[in-house]
């Protein structure tokens, strides 16, 4: 008999059984594969770090001035067990200009897009380096690997051959492998290191520009950092702790994130729809459920009829959705495993089928949860139908007598809505969940492409272009700011030559010991310098740039993580003498994670070991756009990277911009699809319970258009209801969703939205959908017969 | 004038592949003002010939012309239109929408009416509607929900509502079928007040009381009108008595 009324009722209302079969199975495929997803991803992060014995903490020199000792020091830190093991290693610093690509027959620059490149062999046990298979390299003379990311992103192939020009020498290799680089590997990262074998290595000149890295394996890397920093060694570049490539891995985890929350938001909204289905059908059988009551049946036993059809569609759809996902969560095991070696590159099957029974527990235990109204009915109260009185609470409605210019139609949808607020309230949220979640990509972007962003990753987006680096071909890279000003002036005179009337700004990046007032402490911070214009475009959040020679400005992650305030003075060691500064402002970018100092333009460190330089801004008179602009310099002066800011913000976030906006189109589409199921699945669960009312309309005259109208009206309403209420929600969920996840970069950064695009543009594209679902819901009016008017309640 | 010309009408359903003819050849004429009533036993179909002549359900075959339009021939929305404008239905269940009130129900399908309609303000439909409501006394009970008034009061509701639209002819499945003793004289009075101002109605009826105030009496048996009566007009106060037993008498003789 069970099985009789589960057929019955399955095939009564196909449909609506349908779209949630199809909610429950969608989900558990987002769910199961991305959680399967981030656990392996996790565990292989770990077991990759540990496969490439990439040491705790990696500390970076730009100049060997100190390394006795350093060298000295670390020592001293194993007698005290500090430090376990440490080793030295070296890498040539490649100019971008001193790369050829050799495809085939033509010549061209490598495009590296930004990342540092470096040239290494393998002579150390630590941060090692493999082949695709994950085997130990051997290279024969001649020959060159480069990392899989790096090949992909300058569209390198195995064959293609590289000539590097260093110091005095230069050599011809022919890609042999494509290399897994734990350390350096990840385009994240932003440095990527060229492998040849030991004897060619050494082949290039001594006196070219190389930087430093101690391997150090340490149980306090972050004692171990306070220590260095305390040391004040001179050249300590940079320190990078294990953690921080962990951490960079992590971010090939957030596409099965976004999945994981995309499952959590439809597994809500199939609870959302099944609750409304299974209180339907209650009150729908109100009068049986009285007589299965009054025959004796205990409620449990009514309960079962109704749970055992939802429990059937959860696990089938459950079941089906844990077999889909199985092969999709191999394909995101394939793509991470492209990128690192993995212990195990298969799907663990135990987490998709546990995650598959949450969602049927979690769902069954719902609808159990719905069904305690049954409880509270007698039967004598069902079998009326509910007609105590009881269920009859005071008119919610407006007065159509009392509207002067309401249509009937409108009327009818708005007065549905106020009686029945808590049924509208559920397709509300619904809605305002779909039109938030749209809301979050696109506010990224718009606050990626903003000019805000641009500041925080210190360009002046009013320039009129960037140049990416200004070494020509003969020239090593610049050691110190004269060399760089000097490369300035030769690019200026190079532009006037052909008609631009250009100035050129740069940003060296230097890393400085300071010490603070009385404190013996010394701490290495990444410090900029802008030469070639007032610092006018920068923001300060407290106190003013550095005017003066002996001013400097400290981020806000420095004076929170030190306790510093302006008017506290520092000793800087620069060009190898100190200076007394006092800090006159504190401000807040995304350079070296948040923490760096900014030093006034007067200063002369022109002696200083400049670390690197910061990309060039171009100002000049121009109508012309910066793509314009870009694209113009690129054909004028192609041995250059004219960039735009997008493109400079673009390469600091490893192109996170263009996969979201690549996402854009296809998930604006797959909410739509999803909101239209929904839809569709509400009016058709509406029409079925009005079939009456409308059966009555019908044959009092009212034409199937305005009963259509009416509907499609009541959906409209709740949808800008929804787009409204939404705005607010969406300023929320920038607050506390955007928000955090910009400042992991080192800032707080104003979420920029364009209300026009979000709160208009992309809910009218799911408005639209919607209305189309409604429309094609409300065909079904035209099959109510009017003899159905006896369904009338 | 002839208000309703019903000629040749067939209704057949079809129901797992078995043909069944509810209405066979029926040739009627009800004038305009007249009051009619249509009886028989359960499944003669009674209720298919009203829905059939109501342009509610469609006709197998024949011809249905009301005041020289030739139902039949008209649009699904031209014979809404029909209906909303100028029938008027009153059925035995009250039928009403539940989550507006008893005014706003009467109102409604005025309201619909006069959109686009100058010569009919929503004032003037207020005004029409409260006199209404008057005279059939539920004046009190106008603001209140449907769920909060007797049968009696909802049906005279849904008698207020059938005449919003000054409708040229009421059509009313078993109108007392769901009242009391005193509530079916309530309304039947009211009926026949509205059939004296001139406008014609068409009831289906198993009650003799009932239909003893009609005009004219058909008796409808497998699908086809076997006999009629005619009554006379009656009019409010008249000897209904006399009425009921020569109904009777007639009813007897057909096997009723």
């Amino acid at each position: 008999m069970l099985i009789q009324i589960l057929k019955k009722d399955m095939m009564k209302r196909k449909g609506v059984n349908f779209i949630l079969f199809l909610f429950i199975t969608i989900a558990t495929i987002f769910l199961t594969s991305s959680i399967n997803n981030i656990m392996i991803v996790t565990s292989a992060v770990d077991y990759y770090m540990e496969y490439a014995n990439v040491p705790d903490l990696n500390l970076v020199l730009n100049t060997e001035i100190d390394k006795e000792k350093i060298d000295t020091w670390l020592k001293q830190q194993t007698f005290s067990e500090t430090v376990i093991d440490y080793d030295y290693n070296q890498f040539y610093v490649i100019a971008d200009q001193s790369i050829t690509v050799k495809k085939d027959t033509q010549s061209s620059k490598l495009d590296n897009q930004g990342t540092a490149i470096y040239l290494s062999t393998l002579d150390s046990d630590y941060s090692q380096v493999f082949d695709k298979e994950g085997k130990p390299l051997d290279l024969k003379d001649g020959e060159i690997a480069v990392s899989i990311s790096m090949m992909k992103r300058s569209q390198l192939n195995i064959g293609d051959t590289l000539i590097i020009r260093h110091g005095n020498t230069e050599k011809e290799f022919r890609i042999a492998k494509a290399t897994k680089d734990a350390a350096f590997g990840n385009e994240m990262i932003g440095m990527s290191r060229f492998i040849v074998n030991e004897k060619e290595f050494k082949e290039f000149s001594e006196d070219s520009i190389k930087i430093g890295i101690y391997y150090i394996v340490t149980n306090e890397p972050i004692k171990l950092v306070d220590g260095l920093n305390e040391q004040g060694f001179n050249g300590i570049m940079n320190t990078i702790t294990i953690d921080m490539y962990k951490l960079v891995y992590s971010f090939d985890m957030i596409m099965a994130a976004l999945l994981i929350l995309i499952g959590i938001c439809l597994i809500l909204i199939a609870l959302l729809v099944l609750r409304f289905t299974l209180v339907f059908s209650l009150e729908e059988q109100y009068q049986e459920i009285g007589i299965l009551k009054a025959i004796g049946l205990r409620n449990y036993s009514i309960k079962k009829l109704y749970l055992i059809k939802y429990f059937v569609i959860v696990v089938v759809g459950a079941t089906l959705g844990t077999l889909i996902s199985i092969p999709i969560s191999q394909i995101m095991i394939d793509s991470v495993s492209q990128n690192m070696i993995m212990a195990n590159s298969s799907v663990n099957m135990g987490i998709n089928i546990l995650c598959a029974l949450i969602i049927i527990v979690l769902v069954s235990l719902f609808c159990y949860f719905c069904t305690r109204k049954l409880n509270k009915v007698s039967a004598i109260t069902a079998i009326r139908g509910g007609y105590t009185g009881e269920r009859f609470s005071k008119r919610k409605g407006i007065h159509l007598s009392r509207s002067r210019h309401l249509s009937v139609p409108f009327y009818l949808g708005i007065n549905d809505i106020m009686n029945h607020l808590p049924r509208y309230i559920i397709l509300m949220i619904t809605f305002c969940m779909s039109f938030i979640l749209i809301t979050i990509p696109l506010n990224t972007i718009n606050t990626m492409k903003s000019d805000e962003m641009a500041k925080k990753f210190n360009y002046d987006p009013s320039s009129a272009v960037y140049i990416h680096k200004i070494e020509d071909s003969q020239n090593q890279k610049y050691r110190n700011s004269k060399d760089l000003m000097e490369g300035v002036a030769r690019v200026e005179k190079e532009m006037k030559e052909k008609g631009y009337d250009a100035k050129i700004s740069a940003i060296p990046i230097y890393f400085i010991n300071y010490e603070y007032q009385g404190d013996t402490s010394r701490y290495n911070i990444m410090s900029t310098q802008l030469l070639g214009k007032e610092n006018t475009f920068s923001d300060y959040s407290a106190g003013t740039a550095p005017i003066l020679q002996n001013e400097i400005a400290f981020s806000q992650g420095i004076m929170t993580e030190r306790g510093w305030t302006i008017g506290d003075y520092v000793e800087a060691t620069i060009n190898g003498e100190k200076k007394t500064m006092i800090i006159t402002g504190i401000y807040s970018d995304y350079m070296q994670l948040g923490k760096s100092a900014r030093l006034n333009n007067q200063l002369d460190c022109s002696q200083e070991v400049m670390f690197d330089y910061w990309t060039l801004m171009v100002d000049m008179e121009t109508e012309l756009t910066q793509r314009e602009m870009a694209s113009l310099m690129n054909k004028e002066f192609p041995d250059y990277e004219w960039n735009t800011a997008q493109d400079q913000i673009d390469q600091n976030v490893g192109g996170i911009q263009a996969a979201l906006s690549e996402m854009n189109i296809p998930m604006t589409a797959m909410l739509c699809a999803v909101i239209m199921l929904i839809t569709l699945l509400m009016e058709k669960l509406f029409i079925t319970r009005e079939k009456g009312e409308i059966a009555m309309m019908k044959s009092i005259g009212f034409t199937y258009r305005t009963i259509r109208h009416w509907q499609l009206t009541r959906m409209v309403l709740v949808v800008l209801a929804s787009m409204i209420i939404s705005i607010p929600l969406s300023l929320l969920s920038n607050h506390y969703i955007l928000k955090p996840i910009f400042a992991v970069m080192g800032a707080d950064v104003a979420i920029q939205v364009n209300p026009l695009q979000t709160y208009l543009l992309y809910p009218g594209i799911l408005l639209i959908g919607i209305m189309m679902a409604t429309s094609l819901a409300t065909r079904g009016i035209k099959k109510i017969n009017i003899r159905e008017m006896n369904n009338l309640e | 004038m002839e208000c309703l010309t019903i000629s040749n009408l067939c209704k057949t359903y079809i129901i797992n592949k078995r043909q069944n003819n509810v209405l066979r050849n029926i040739n009627l004429t009800i004038q305009s003002g007249e009051m009619v009533a249509v009886m028989g036993p359960s499944g003669s179909g009674k209720t298919t010939l009203l829905y059939t002549v109501s342009g509610m359900d469609e006709a197998t075959a024949g011809k249905v012309d009301f005041f020289g339009k030739e139902l039949t021939k008209l649009s699904a929305n031209e014979m809404s239109d029909l209906r909303l404008q100028e029938m008027g239905f009153v059925f035995q269940q009250m039928y009403m929408l539940k989550n507006l009130s008893v005014y706003d129900n009467i109102i409604l399908p005025a309201y619909q009416v006069a959109k686009g309609n100058k010569k009919q303000s929503r004032e003037q439909i207020k005004e029409r509607a409260k006199m209404l409501m008057q005279k059939l006394g539920i004046s009190e009970v106008s603001d209140n929900a449907v769920t909060e008034v007797s049968g009696g009061q909802l049906q005279r509701a849904c008698i207020c509502r059938s005449l919003i639209n000054q409708p040229k002819i009421i059509f009313a499945d078993e109108p007392t079928g769901a009242l009391n003793k005193q509530n079916s004289i309530d309304v039947m009075n009211e009926l026949t007040r509205i059939n004296e101002e001139g406008t014609s109605i068409l009831l289906v009826t198993h009650d003799m009381k009932v239909a003893s105030k009609c005009e004219r009496i058909l008796y409808i048996e497998d699908g086809d009108i076997r006999d009629e009566i005619s009554l006379g007009k009656c009019h409010v106060g008249d000897n209904l008595p006399a009425r009921e037993r020569k109904l009777n008498d007639w009813l007897i003789k057909l096997g009723w």
